[in-house]
């Protein structure tokens, strides 16, 4: 009886710790095939992308603003005041027309001082004339003599006025107005009548419509250095919500190193701004009818370069490391619970960039997964899920 | 008289006491503390291994051997079992290894053992010392020639190098010998006046009576088979094809909770099968005459 009873409790025992054994062996047979899902889901996630090949197409955008090629400023050299104001800022004007009259009553009273001066003169000459037709008559050779030396006397004197006064004439005539020097554009007027000439700046400026426009603009070294002298260059002209599409030509290249890009702003697809550390100030002449000073200029440049065995790469998948540059690459191992995703670390040697591709010359293939974006920052060796 | 006897009794048993809770205070202690956050092990043994250089004004530091936690946290099993497939999979490496090596050396030990007991040839007990000879040898002696023989099998690196040695040990020939030496050879004699062969005696009368012996056997091997780490070691080299006993080495001091979840889960199988084969086991054990 007790031993039926003690095999009893041992056979319930058993099948207790056969339910037990199975249940450990099922949870840990689950566990284990569920196992590379589970851990995948605490992964970094990764996003991958192929390289591809093909010519890097840089392009880079910049604007700056118009000015005149040729301008001169225009003042009256005396201290004359303005009288009037013959044009406008915008106005175009022939070349020899009135911009500006003056008036300066105290020259113009000195002018007739010097004319009162003159005629003074002249008459004292008269006298001297009669003297000397006197002393003929009475045959007084030296009274003759003598007339004859002061007539001579008075005539210089009168000479040396008669310039004078044509001098101060001429120079009244040229003071009394501003005339335009060449056919062009009246840019800025800064005469006020009943004022005195110069009292703002200089009181007119032109520019010289013959001569066109132009505009300065900072091109980072990598895209500048390929550009030359006298090259054509597409430019497009904002005007009044108008692009105009127009041709420039580069007049002048001067290498910059380390400047600040000042008043143009330039920009590259892909970044928000992009300033080169160094660069090239081009200056590109625009000649068209339809354009004036301070109009907006858009400039694009696009250029392309391929190299053999390069290809292209998301600039964002490309790390820094000191002077080197690497790239992390997602590596596919089959492993026994199935297949794992492994961050490799890639060297490689790098071509131009437009900002958003760059060109990786060696260190990549084209089938090497390489990762563009991760939800959280990769080491070497990690495990990513894809 | 009985007073003398109390005593001695009385200190047999708390000298049993004491040698029971040295022996069953590290099971204890892994049991408990691998329900412990890994913050709170981190109080505990945080320190272990950080020297504290007392003349330079470091406070002395001891090691709090703490019982009870003081939240009950599965987190390190969530650690080992959700997020350590490494450890599933050796997990199962040595699962199959051991499975194996059971298996087969129990098929090949008890034919063994059934020829060594109960054929008569000639040079019998000579071969069985000769064989024996193989078991009473450390297993850093036959590293080498076992070495070169997985090699030249091109074993190395796989499992084979260490199931296809496992099932010719000659542990599992010994004591099943002298399990059914234990059987009386009469029971053979008669069988083959019935008319029987030797497969069909093997295979109806002495392996049903070799049960406790077989059962006994495959507990006792289990347990050294599931804990051996040298020859994995030694044959294997990619980390996936190790075996778990290698796993629970590799754990970092600073991650010491996953270490005893990690242990717990180690052993549960062992106790398991010792649990199921207790009775087969102790009854093996004693017909056999070999202890553990």
């Amino acid at each position: 009886m007790a031993t039926e009873l003690a095999e009893a409790l041992d056979a319930r025992k058993k099948r207790v710790i056969v339910w037990l054994s199975g249940l450990f062996i099922g949870l840990l047979l689950l566990l284990t095939l569920a196992s590379n899902t589970l851990l995948t889901l605490h992964l970094p996630k990764v996003r991958t992308e192929l390289g591809r090949e093909g010519a890097l197409v840089t392009t880079w955008r910049g604007t700056a603003r118009l000015m005149p090629r040729q301008h001169v400023d225009l003042s009256n050299k005396g201290e004359w005041s303005i009288s009037e104001v013959h044009v406008k800022e915008g106005d175009y004007v022939a070349k020899g027309q009135t911009l500006i009259t003056y008036e300066n009553s105290a020259a113009e009273q000195e002018i007739l001082d010097v004319q009162a001066g003159l005629a003074g003169q002249r008459l004292t000459l008269v006298d001297l004339q009669d003297e000397y037709i006197e002393a003929v008559q009475n045959g007084d050779e030296m009274q003759v003599r003598r007339s004859k030396r002061e007539l001579e006397r008075a005539q210089l004197a009168i000479d040396v006025q008669e310039r004078k006064v044509s001098t101060m004439q001429s120079e009244a005539s040229d003071r009394r107005r501003i005339i335009a020097p060449f056919d062009g554009v009246v840019t800025v007027v800064n005469a006020i009548p009943q004022l005195p000439a110069g009292s703002g700046g200089p009181d007119i400026s032109l520019m010289n419509a013959q001569q066109g426009y132009q505009f300065e603009i900072l091109i980072p070294d990598d895209v500048g250095q390929k550009l030359r002298t006298e090259e054509k260059m597409n430019v497009e002209i904002e005007r009044e919500g108008d692009r105009v599409p127009v041709e420039g030509i580069i007049t002048e290249i001067h290498p910059m190193t380390g400047v600040d890009a000042g008043a143009s702003y330039q920009e590259r697809t892909g970044e928000e701004a992009y300033q080169a550390a160094a660069s090239r100030r081009v200056v590109v002449k625009v000649q068209h009818p339809n354009i004036q000073t301070n109009d907006l200029v858009s400039v694009e440049i696009t250029q392309s370069e391929k190299r053999e065995g390069g290809m292209l790469v998301l600039s964002q998948a490309i790390h820094q490391e000191g002077r080197n540059s690497y790239v992390l690459v997602m590596e596919e191992r089959s492993g026994p619970l199935g297949n794992t995703f492994i961050v490799r670390k890639a060297p490689v040697q790098l071509g131009g960039t437009n900002g958003q591709e760059t060109l990786v010359l060696q260190g990549v293939y084209m089938k090497d997964r390489i990762i563009v974006e991760s939800s959280e920052p990769l080491t070497e060796g990690q495990r990513v899920r894809g | 008289m009985k007073k003398k006897g109390f005593i001695r009794n009385l200190s047999v048993t708390l000298l049993m006491a004491c040698i029971g809770i040295m022996i069953l205070s590290p099971i204890v202690i892994t049991f408990t503390n691998s329900f412990m956050t890994e913050h709170e092990i981190q109080g505990n043994y945080g320190l272990v291994g950080k020297m504290p250089v007392v003349t330079q004004g470091e406070p002395d530091v001891f090691v709090n051997l703490k019982l009870i936690p003081d939240w009950l946290s599965f987190e390190q099993y969530g650690s080992v079992l959700l997020e350590t497939p490494t450890y599933l999979f050796m997990l199962w490496n040595s699962v199959a290894m051991v499975v194996a090596i059971i298996a087969g050396q129990t098929v090949v030990s008890a034919l063994a053992a059934y020829a060594f007991a109960k054929l008569r040839f000639k040079g019998r007990e000579k071969w069985f010392r000769v064989y024996l000879m193989t078991m009473l040898m450390p297993f850093q002696v036959t590293l080498v020639p076992n070495y070169i023989i997985a090699d030249k099998l091109r074993l190395m690196n796989t499992a084979g190098a260490i199931i296809l040695p496992g099932i010719f040990a000659a542990f599992g020939v010994f004591m099943l010998r002298q399990f059914m030496l234990s059987i009386p050879y009469a029971l053979v004699e008669a069988a083959q006046m019935d008319g029987a062969g030797h497969y069909r005696i093997f295979y109806r009368i002495m392996l049903p009576l070799m049960k406790p012996g077989i059962a006994a056997l495959i507990v006792l091997l289990f347990v050294d088979y599931w804990n051996m780490v040298e020859q994995p070691l030694i044959f294997l080299e990619d980390s996936f094809k190790q075996p778990l006993s290698l796993y629970l080495s590799r754990i970092h001091k600073d991650a010491q909770g996953i270490g005893f979840a990690a242990s717990l889960i180690y052993m549960t199988p062992m106790v398991l099968l010792f649990l199921y084969a207790e009775s087969y086991f102790i009854e093996g054990i004693q017909m056999s005459g070999i202890k553990g």
